[in-house]
C-alpha cells in the first residue's frame, strides 16, 4: 500500500513536486512541468489524460502500469496502491466525456534584471497538433529570439512531425531530454523509465531541440522512429570538440558571436519491440557540425537497450558505442513489493563520452568527464511512515588531469515523511564526501577531504480546505567552516475566486559553500528555486486570479532585503502570467 | 535643449507610432479599442472589429515640437470574413521625415479569439542624405476571456527589421493589456509596453460615457511618467476625438481625430 485514503487536490505543478518530495536543489523538466500544469488546469476526456500522465518522466513504472490498465478515472481514485502524490494529481483532474479544449495560450512576463518575455500557444484541430514558442531573455533585443514551432500529424499506426522536435530514446545514452535523471530520493521511479520517442519541443530550453521533420511508424515487428535535423547551434568547434554554449542568452558581444555559428545535420532512428516479458531496442545516430568558416565535425553513435520483468524484479539497460570507439553502460535492476523498493544500478561512461543528445545519469557534467559509479535506493512503507535512503559512489575518470582530480564522491541520503489528513512531516538528511587529489610536486600528491551535509525539516498544517501553512527549516554544513541555516514560513488561502501565497525566508548563512535553496513562488510553466548565499531576508507574495471560465491571472513581488535585519534598500522583483485555454 | 532632446530621441527611427486620440486619452495606449482605423498600425487585430466600411484620420504634434509634427489616415473596410485595413501615416517636416504605409489583415479564429496581422512598410528621408526604407510584421489578437474582460496584445516588428546602411533596428514592441468593462458605460484599461531596447511602460486609464454622445478619458503612462486626457463626440456616423499628453520637462502633446463610419 503505497498512498493515502485520503487525496485531495493540488493546485498547481510546484505543490505536486514539492509533494513528490523534490527538494528546491533540484532540477525538474520543464516537459514534466508543462503536463502537469495541463493536467491540472485543462479539463480532458480520460484517454487524454492517461496519455499526458504516461510522458511525465517522474511517476514510477508500476504507477504507468496501473494508470494504463485502469478502466476509468473512479477506478483510478479508488487504487490505493499509488503513491499519495499521483493521487492527488488524479484528484486534480478534471474529466470530461469529449474534450472541447482545442487551445491553449499563455504568456508570462517577469522583471528579474531586464524582463523575460514567454509566450507559448498548444493546440490541436483533428489529427493535427501544434506548437508555437517564442521567448525574449532579459537583455534580448529580440522578440523572438528564441522560436520553435511544430506541426504533427497523427494517425493510429503513424505519427509525422514537421518543426521543432525531440526524439528520446534508451536510457540517456545518446538521446535524452534538456536534463538528466536526478540524483535523490525518489531516483528509483525515474531512473529505470525509458526514453518515449518522438515529442513536439515544447521546452524553452534553447540548445536541445531538432528543427526538421520526424515520424514514428507502428509494424508488426516493432516501432520505428526516425528524425531527419538541420538545426543551428550556439556555440563553436574547438580542438575537433562541439563546444555549445547553452546557457540561450544573446546579450554580449561574446554571446553574440556564438549565436547560429554552428549548423547541425543529424539523422537518428530507432527501433524498439515489446517481447512477451521483455523489451528491446535500438538507437543510430549520425550527426555532421559544421561552423562557420567551414570546419567539419563528424559523429556517429549507437546504443542498444533492454529492459524486462522477472518476479518481483524490473531490468533495464543500455550501451553505447561511439566513432571513437568508447562503450559506455548504464544499468540496473528495480525490486517492488507491497512494502518495499529497492533499485541498484552500475554506469560505466569513459571520458570524452559525448554522443548526440547524450544526459546521462551521472556525478559530473563536463564534457571531457568520464565516470564509473554505483547507485542505491531504498523506499521503504509502513503505514503513514514512509522511509527512503539512497547512496552514491562514483569515482571520476579524467585524462591528463595534473593539477586537481575530484577522483572519488561518496553521497548518501535518509528521508522521513508522515502525513495524515491535516498535518505533514518531512525530514532528511543528506551528506557527500569528495576526495579531492592535488598533484602539487610531482609525483607526490596531497588528498583532501570535502564534505557537505544538508538537513531539512517541513511541517505543512492544513487547518481547513481554504488554507494551509508550511515551516520549512534548511541547513548546510561544509568542512565544519561554512554554515548556513534558513527557514521559510508559507501560508496558502485559496477562495473561490483567489489563491494568495505569502513567503517569509530568514537566512543567515557564513558564505557561498553554506548556501542553501528554497523554492520560489512559480508561476505555471516554472519551477524556479532560490540559492541563498549569504543573510537575507525575502519576503513574496503571488496572487492567482482563477476564473470559473477558461482563463487564469498570476501576479508575483518578491522584495529582497541583504541582511537578516531587514537593513538596506531591498530589491523588488514582479513577474505577470496569463493562462487561457479554449 | 530641444535640439538635444530630438537627438536622444530619434536615435531610432520609428519609435513615434501612429495612435488614435482616444487611446492616448486613456494613458498612451497602444491597443485600439475604439472604433478607430488608425489604431490597426499598432494593433492589427483591432481591424476585426470594423464590421463596416470606417475610415479615420488623425493629426497632432507631440511636445509642441513641429519637428514631430504627425498626420496618419486609415480605411477599413470587411469582406466577407476577413477584415482588412490599409492607412499611411506621416511624421516630421521637409529635413527628416517618416512614413510608415500599412496593410492590416485579421479574422475570427474562434468565437472568443480574433488575430491580425499587419504588413509595414517603412520608409525615412533625411534632406541631402537620402532615403531608406524597409519591411516589418506586426501580429497582434483579442481575446474575450469573459463578458467584461478582455485580453488584447501585438508584437511589433516581429522580423527585426533594420533600416539603412548602418542596419538600424526598428524598435521591437510587446504589448499585453487586460480591458475590464465593470458597467456598461466605464472601460478600465491596463497595458505593459515593452520596447526591447528600453525599460517597460506601464500604462492605465479609463473612460466614462457621460452622454451617449460624449466619451471622456484619462490615463498615465509611467516611463517616463505621462498623464493624459480626452474626450469623443460621437454625431450620427461621424466621431470626434481629442486627447493631450503632459510630460514632465517638454510642452504639452496634442492630437485630434475625426472618424467616419459608413452604413
Amino acid at each position: 500500500m503505497w498512498g493515502f485514503p485520503s487525496a485531495d487536490n493540488i493546485n498547481s505543478a510546484e505543490e505536486w513536486f514539492v509533494l513528490l518530495g523534490y527538494d528546491a536543489e533540484s532540477t525538474i523538466p520543464e516537459d514534466d512541468l508543462n503536463n502537469v500544469q495541463q493536467l491540472i488546469n485543462t479539463p480532458m476526456s480520460y484517454a487524454d489524460a492517461v496519455m499526458i500522465i504516461s510522458r511525465i518522466s517522474v511517476l514510477s513504472l508500476s504507477e504507468l502500469k496501473i494508470i494504463s490498465s485502469a478502466k476509468n478515472v473512479i477506478d483510478l481514485k479508488s487504487n490505493s496502491e499509488l503513491s499519495t502524490a499521483t493521487q492527488y494529481l488524479i484528484e486534480s483532474i478534471q474529466i470530461v466525456d469529449y474534450s472541447p479544449i482545442k487551445l491553449s495560450i499563455k504568456e508570462k512576463i517577469s522583471f528579474q534584471d531586464g524582463v523575460r518575455h514567454d509566450w507559448r500557444a498548444n493546440g490541436s484541430s483533428g489529427n493535427y497538433d501544434f506548437g508555437i514558442l517564442l521567448e525574449k531573455d532579459p537583455g534580448e533585443q529580440n522578440i523572438s529570439d528564441h522560436n520553435s514551432m511544430y506541426l504533427k500529424w497523427n494517425s493510429m499506426d503513424i505519427n509525422l512531425i514537421a518543426g521543432d522536435h525531440q526524439l528520446i530514446g534508451g536510457y540517456g545514452l545518446i538521446s535524452w531530454r534538456t536534463i538528466s535523471v536526478h540524483k535523490g530520493f525518489a531516483s528509483l521511479n525515474t531512473l529505470p523509465r525509458q526514453g518515449k520517442g518522438i515529442t513536439g519541443y515544447r521546452s524553452s530550453n534553447e540548445y536541445w531541440s531538432t528543427r526538421g521533420f520526424g515520424g514514428e511508424i507502428l509494424t508488426r515487428y516493432g516501432k520505428l522512429t526516425f528524425s531527419l535535423g538541420r538545426t543551428y547551434q550556439d556555440g563553436s568547434l574547438k580542438e575537433n570538440e562541439i563546444k555549445l554554449d547553452k546557457t540561450g542568452l544573446h546579450v554580449t558581444s561574446g554571446d553574440l558571436l556564438l549565436q547560429n555559428q554552428l549548423l547541425e545535420s543529424s539523422v537518428t532512428v530507432m527501433w524498439n519491440n515489446n517481447f512477451l516479458t521483455s523489451h528491446l531496442g535500438v538507437l543510430i545516430n549520425t550527426q555532421n557540425v559544421v561552423d562557420n568558416v567551414g570546419t567539419n565535425f563528424h559523429r556517429q553513435s549507437v546504443s542498444i537497450f533492454t529492459s524486462g520483468n522477472w518476479s518481483d524484479w524490473h531490468w533495464f539497460g543500455e550501451s553505447a558505442l561511439n566513432n571513437n570507439k568508447s562503450i559506455a553502460f548504464l544499468g540496473g535492476a528495480l525490486f517492488k513489493n507491497k512494502s518495499i523498493k529497492y533499485l541498484i544500478s552500475l554506469r560505466y561512461y569513459p571520458t570524452h563520452f559525448r554522443t548526440y543528445r547524450t544526459q546521462p545519469f551521472s556525478e559530473w557534467q563536463g564534457q571531457d568527464d568520464g565516470e564509473k559509479g554505483i547507485f542505491q535506493n531504498v523506499q521503504m512503507k509502513y503505514e503513514k511512515h514512509v522511509f527512503s535512503l539512497y547512496n552514491d559512489i562514483a569515482e571520476k575518470i579524467e585524462e591528463g588531469a595534473l593539477i586537481t582530480n575530484n577522483n572519488n564522491k561518496n553521497e548518501s541520503g535518509i528521508r522521513w515523511q508522515w502525513q495524515s489528513k491535516k498535518h505533514q512531516v518531512h525530514t532528511q538528511l543528506r551528506k557527500s564526501n569528495q576526495l579531492n587529489t592535488t598533484q602539487m610536486y610531482f609525483p607526490y600528491t596531497i588528498d583532501h577531504d570535502i564534505s557537505r551535509t544538508t538537513a531539512k525539516g517541513h511541517y505543512q498544517y492544513k487547518p481547513t480546505k481554504y488554507m494551509d501553512i508550511r515551516w520549512q527549516i534548511n541547513s548546510t554544513s561544509y568542512n565544519n567552516e561554512s554554515k548556513g541555516l534558513g527557514l521559510e514560513t508559507r501560508v496558502n488561502w485559496k477562495t473561490q475566486s483567489f489563491v494568495i501565497t505569502g513567503s517569509w525566508i530568514a537566512a543567515q548563512i557564513d558564505d557561498y559553500n553554506g548556501r542553501v535553496y528554497f523554492w520560489d513562488l512559480n508561476l505555471p510553466g516554472e519551477m524556479r528555486s532560490v540559492a541563498i548565499s549569504h543573510n537575507k531576508q525575502l519576503l513574496s507574495f503571488r496572487i492567482r486570479i482563477k476564473n470559473k471560465n477558461n482563463y487564469q491571472l498570476y501576479m508575483r513581488w518578491r522584495s529582497a532585503w541583504d541582511s537578516i535585519n531587514f537593513t538596506g534598500t531591498a530589491e523588488q522583483t514582479y513577474a505577470l502570467a496569463i493562462q487561457i485555454i479554449f | 535643449m530641444c535640439v538635444l532632446f530630438i537627438n536622444t530621441c530619434l536615435s531610432a527611427s520609428f519609435e513615434h507610432y501612429p495612435s488614435n486620440p482616444s487611446a492616448v486619452g486613456l494613458g498612451l495606449l497602444t491597443i485600439n479599442i475604439h472604433t478607430n482605423t488608425i489604431g490597426v498600425f499598432a494593433d492589427p487585430a483591432s481591424v476585426t472589429t470594423f464590421h463596416k466600411r470606417h475610415i479615420s484620420i488623425s493629426s497632432g504634434k507631440r511636445f509642441g515640437l513641429n519637428l514631430l509634427e504627425h498626420h496618419s489616415v486609415a480605411l477599413a473596410q470587411p469582406i466577407k470574413k476577413v477584415y482588412i485595413a490599409t492607412g499611411t501615416s506621416f511624421l516630421g517636416d521637409k529635413l527628416y521625415s517618416e512614413t510608415i504605409w500599412c496593410i492590416a489583415m485579421g479574422g475570427q479564429l474562434t468565437n472568443k479569439l480574433n488575430i491580425g496581422l499587419g504588413l509595414m512598410y517603412y520608409n525615412l528621408q533625411i534632406r541631402n542624405y537620402g532615403r531608406a526604407s524597409s519591411l516589418g510584421i506586426n501580429v497582434g489578437w483579442h481575446m474575450e476571456l469573459d463578458k467584461s474582460l478582455k485580453w488584447i496584445g501585438s508584437w511589433r516588428n516581429l522580423n527585426a527589421p533594420t533600416i539603412g546602411a548602418t542596419q538600424d533596428e526598428i524598435p521591437q514592441i510587446i504589448v499585453s493589456a487586460l480591458v475590464f468593462n465593470p458597467i456598461q458605460k466605464a472601460t478600465v484599461v491596463i497595458e505593459w509596453e515593452q520596447d526591447t531596447f528600453y525599460e517597460s511602460r506601464l500604462k492605465f486609464g479609463g473612460q466614462f460615457k457621460l452622454l451617449p454622445w460624449v466619451t471622456i478619458h484619462t490615463g498615465h503612462a509611467s516611463s517616463p511618467g505621462q498623464t493624459t486626457a480626452g474626450f469623443e463626440i460621437l454625431y450620427k456616423h461621424i466621431n470626434i476625438s481629442y486627447a493631450v499628453s503632459t510630460h514632465s520637462y517638454l510642452d504639452l502633446s496634442h492630437w485630434f481625430g475625426v472618424g467616419l463610419s459608413f452604413r
